[in-house]
């Protein structure tokens, strides 16, 4: 049984359901009485026994908890008065043995439970079933009885606060507003408000040509353009039936493995200065700028690229750049440590993620998250390996492993730092952890694609006609982007522009888990928390 | 100086002049400290960073960067919310600021019969660190004044920070104390002449880890760096300066700094020698009193070099610690402090108290001979362990043959913090 707030379905309320059959009950034995006992007795104790429901529901309708504490007040009294003529009857032989049995049982529950339910009002809603974070007596229910001794500590509470983090605060990633409903330093309830970013790219989506679309594709996750392009050019293709050569597919690697790599270093780095450590995020944009130097080189735009396009890509890559991606990634490599050093193994770190924003696999997989924060719950699930066939086939004989805690332990491919023994699966250094060993698997996907690209004959895959008909039918194709699975939808009607255009953002599904775990939480680990997901608001408001 | 003065003043004339200019002299040294420490911030920040932080104000370096801050900061409005309690909110950053500022008038620059200090209070320790932990109540003011949910968190951390870290803090200070068998700044510094062997942090094992506990409280307890809760700009957008604008927030500034400041003086003065070099260079130069008074003049002021290089090393090495770590959770914080640190200056203090009951007259870990200036409160030491007798404090006598005269007329006037401030500004003298 939930309790609290403004809520309008008051007939759910166990004092609300006694109350009801406290009245019901007086009715039919009043109805009994002779005309005189009717006429005195019966009318005022009918009138007060019904007063006691109709006070309740009252309050409840009114939306304010002070109003709603005023009118259960005025309940209670009410039963109290019914008490009286109750009293008067049994005294004047009105009332029978059985009649007598039959009332007192009701009014003995709910004479205690109404005190305990006016003691809740305003008090945050806890729901005892999907909430497993015990943060002691506030996780109250309607059986909390008068003599039960935690009520003494309800006596004492301090009041309930209500602040707005966001949309304009430094770690709500953008324009996220959560509503955090705080006693103290304790959030007992987080509402995520979304669509400050929104730009309907869907509907403009139904007004352009699918290349025309990739650059408001870029604009979704615009920290990973890259990937963006390629999810809806791989959907694009699936249902034009093409698939791109040899040459482009390794090409596609090659770029949406670097497109990881830096947002995953901007994922990092944020999370830093969301507990409060400046400057790895520096450290991360360091190398950030030398991938975007890279694919300045290849597409002359540093954010949104619109690279990847329909049939393959807008360009082959340029003379020159895969030693200088080469080179990059040698000088990268090692730096990772340097990472890990400031953040992972940083024991003021792991004090402030393990153990925090704890998902269990099954959470993880209802709420539908994806990407690094599912894989972050043990659930071994990568669309790079378990996807769909035009999908996996970019990755046909690349030798990768999911990242993933499996058998109790991740990947050994490389030397990485061992997991803190306070770090429980599906907590926030989890998630973070399995960002920072991707961005090692990528780094050995990048190599394994610059060989393969250098072999291979053939055309890089030339971008489409811009006014291409497309074929009658529907496509639906999810890729693996750096924050999970991006979806793209589209509907033709035989024309060159979709009918219908639609994403479905992996980060969406990602913010849905921060009510459930951010419930009982301390204020401080909200960002610990929000960032741990990694949302970029571009791609959940599109 | 008042005395010197009062020569050619009438006495009342002369107090209020030698007030101003030691007042002056302290408000230009925390000013211009902040300002130097903000660019430092932001130099040190920068190259942590691999960047090169400020570059062209002033010529090279950026060195004037502060200053184009501070005149920007002075042309922007002083915003006071609609709903704030406007008289508090534009108090509290003045009570912080003087706070830190008042913190100084006790702390010696330099020692000897004629230390450099704007008044000499013979409860130098205790002085400082009461003054220190006023600065608080700005914070707290600040953020209950400014009618914003965020300050008012900052408020509440700031709180129930202040109650977890001054208690270790004090702990810490009292090791040194007891070493030194005074309260008193200047002779806790002057115990700690010649060698680098003799200062406090090398004394014992004890001492030495001590010495990392009270640096880390002195952290807290400025608010910096993985405790800087109170603005902690992740969490509460900035904390209990939130609301605040323009100048009145740069108070708050100078006023971290000059605590910044002020922390680690006193860890430079308790631990780390004070004035005293790691070398007796001014004994080996001849630059002491008996020498006549420029050359006694030219020590004094390489000891003010001495000991402000010292605390400026003791900022930077925080400065570091900021750029570097992650920022604790409330609770952890108060974790750190109450059950960490705590318990352990207690249990260090104790052992310093064991090993210099079992091995008094000794200093660098026991190795080396205990210098003339500490050897008289050893021997209160082991006279107490001998007879146990009830003879008067020793600390008393030494007080006596090492503290100046002006010093003396001080101690008779038995101060309390309170009382402190009031001479100080009535009564000031120090110098020559």
């Amino acid at each position: 049984m939930v309790i609290g707030v403004a809520r309008t379905d008051f007939e759910k309320l166990e004092v609300y359901q006694l109350a009801e059959r406290l009245a019901d009950l007086t009715w039919r034995i009043a109805l009994h009485w002779d005309q005189m006992a009717k006429a005195t007795l019966g009318g005022q104790l009918i009138r007060a026994a019904d007063s006691v429901g109709a006070n309740i529901a009252e309050g409840c309708g009114r939306g304010s908890y002070g109003d709603n504490r005023r009118f259960a007040k005025i309940a209670r009294g009410s039963l109290y008065e019914t008490k009286h003529w109750l009293r008067r009857a049994y005294s004047r032989d009105l009332l029978d043995a059985g009649q007598i049995e039959q009332l007192r049982s009701i009014i003995d529950e709910l004479a205690p439970r109404l005190n305990a339910y006016i003691r809740s009002i305003g008090r945050a809603a806890c729901n005892p079933k999907t909430d497993t974070t015990d943060y002691g007596p506030r996780t109250t229910h309607m059986s909390t009885l008068v003599d039960d001794p935690r009520v003494i500590e309800f006596d004492v509470r301090t009041d309930e606060m209500l602040v707005n983090m966001g949309p304009q605060h430094p770690s709500t990633h953008g324009v996220l507003r959560l509503v955090l409903r705080t006693d103290g330093e304790v959030v007992s309830e987080v509402t995520p408000h979304l669509g400050y970013l929104h730009r309907c790219a869907e509907k403009i989506g139904e007004n352009l040509t699918p290349r025309q679309w990739i650059p408001y594709t870029d604009r979704m996750d615009y920290l990973a353009g890259m990937n963006m392009n390629l999810g809806w050019s791989l959907t694009v293709e699936k249902l034009l039936k093409y698939e791109p050569p040899e040459k482009g597919r390794h090409l596609r690697v090659i770029i949406a493995e670097m497109g990881r790599i830096a947002s995953h270093l901007v994922g990092m780095g944020a999370y830093g200065l969301d507990l409060g450590s400046f400057s790895p995020f520096l450290y991360a944009f360091r190398e950030r700028e030398k991938i975007l130097d890279l694919f300045e080189e290849v597409c002359g735009a540093r954010l949104t690229y619109s690279y990847l396009t329909v049939g393959g890509a807008t360009a082959d890559l340029p003379r020159g750049w895969l030693q200088k991606c080469e080179a990059f990634l040698e000088q990268f490599e090692p730096i990772i440590a340097e990472y890990h050093a400031l953040l992972t193994t940083n024991s003021i770190f792991i004090k402030r993620t393990a153990g925090i924003g704890v998902m269990s696999p099954e959470m993880a997989i209802n709420f539908g998250t994806s990407g690094p924060v599912l894989r972050g719950s043990g659930v071994d699930h990568d669309l790079r390996r378990d996807g769909e066939e035009i999908y996996t086939a970019m990755y046909d004989g690349y030798a990768f492993e999911v990242i993933v805690e499996k058998d109790g332990h991740y990947p050994k491919d490389h030397k990485y730092p061992a997991v803190p023994h306070e770090a429980v699966l599906g907590d926030c250094w989890h998630r973070f952890y399995v960002r920072m060993l991707e961005v090692v698997q990528s780094i050995d996907l990048v190599r394994q694609a610059i060989d393969r690209y250098s072999t291979a004959e053939g055309g890089y895959g030339e971008p489409r006609k811009l006014t291409e008909k497309l074929p009658k039918g529907e496509a639906y194709l999810e890729t693996e982007s750096p924050r999970g699975q991006m979806g793209f939808y589209l509907v033709s009607d035989g024309s060159s522009i979709p009918w219908r255009a639609r994403a479905r953002s992996s980060s969406f599904c990602n913010l849905s888990v921060t009510s459930d775990l951010c419930r009982g939480c301390l204020i401080a680990d909200i960002p610990a928390i929000v960032g741990s997901l990694d949302i970029v608001m571009g791609e959940i408001d599109r | 100086m008042a005395e010197f003065l009062a020569n050619y003043l009438p006495a009342w004339l002369a107090y209020m002049v030698a007030g101003a200019i030691h007042v002056g002299l302290i408000i230009n040294l925390v000013a211009v400290g902040a300002l130097v420490f903000i660019w430092l911030e932001r130099k040190i920040s920068g190259r942590i960073q691999d960047r090169l932080g400020p570059t062209r104000v002033g010529g090279k370096f950026g060195w004037l960067q502060t200053l184009a801050d501070g005149l920007k900061l002075l042309t922007k409005e002083d915003l006071v919310p609609g709903g704030a309690d406007k008289m508090l909110f534009r108090i509290a950053p003045y009570v912080s600021f003087c706070a830190s500022i008042a913190a100084f008038l006790a702390i010696p620059f330099a020692g000897g019969d004629y230390p450099f200090i704007v008044q000499h209070v013979n409860t130098g320790v205790f002085f400082v660190l009461a003054v220190l932990g006023l600065e608080v109540f700005g914070v707290i003011l600040a953020g209950y004044a400014s009618a914003s949910k965020w300050s008012l968190f900052g408020a509440m951390r700031e709180a129930a920070q202040v109650v977890s870290y001054e208690v270790p803090l004090g702990l810490c200070a009292v090791v040194p104390v007891m070493l030194a068998g005074s309260l008193d700044l200047v002779v806790i510094g002057d115990v700690q002449q010649g060698w680098f062997t003799n200062w406090l942090i090398f004394h014992d094992p004890a001492t030495f880890l001590i010495f990392w506990v009270y640096f880390t409280c002195a952290t807290a307890s400025v608010n910096r760096a993985p405790f800087d809760l109170a603005e902690a700009e992740s969490e509460l957008v900035a904390g209990f300066h939130t609301e605040y604008s323009g100048l009145r927030w740069s108070f708050f500034f100078m006023a971290e700094y000059g605590s910044m400041f002020s922390v680690s003086l006193l860890a430079s003065i308790l631990f780390l020698g004070g004035w005293n070099g790691p070398l007796p260079i001014t004994e080996w130069l001849g630059l002491t009193a008996a020498n006549g008074d420029i050359a006694w003049y030219i020590g004094q002021v390489l000891g003010v070099i001495n000991v402000i290089g010292k605390a400026v090393a003791g900022v930077c090495v925080m400065m570091w610690i900021r750029w570097t770590l992650p920022r604790l959770r409330i609770d952890q914080v108060m974790a750190t402090c109450l059950k960490y640190c705590t318990p352990l200056a207690a249990a260090f203090f104790l052992g310093a108290v064991a090993w210099q009951w079992s091995l008094p007259g000794r200093t660098f870990f026991g190795l080396l001979e205990s210098p003339a200036e500490l050897q008289s409160v050893s021997e209160g030491w082991s006279d107490a362990t001998a007879a146990a007798t009830d003879e008067d404090e020793p600390e008393a006598s030494e007080d006596q043959t090492v503290s100046s005269e002006p010093s003396r007329k001080v101690a008779a006037a038995k101060l309390t913090g309170a009382a402190a401030l009031q001479i100080a500004s009535t009564n000031l003298q120090g110098g020559k």
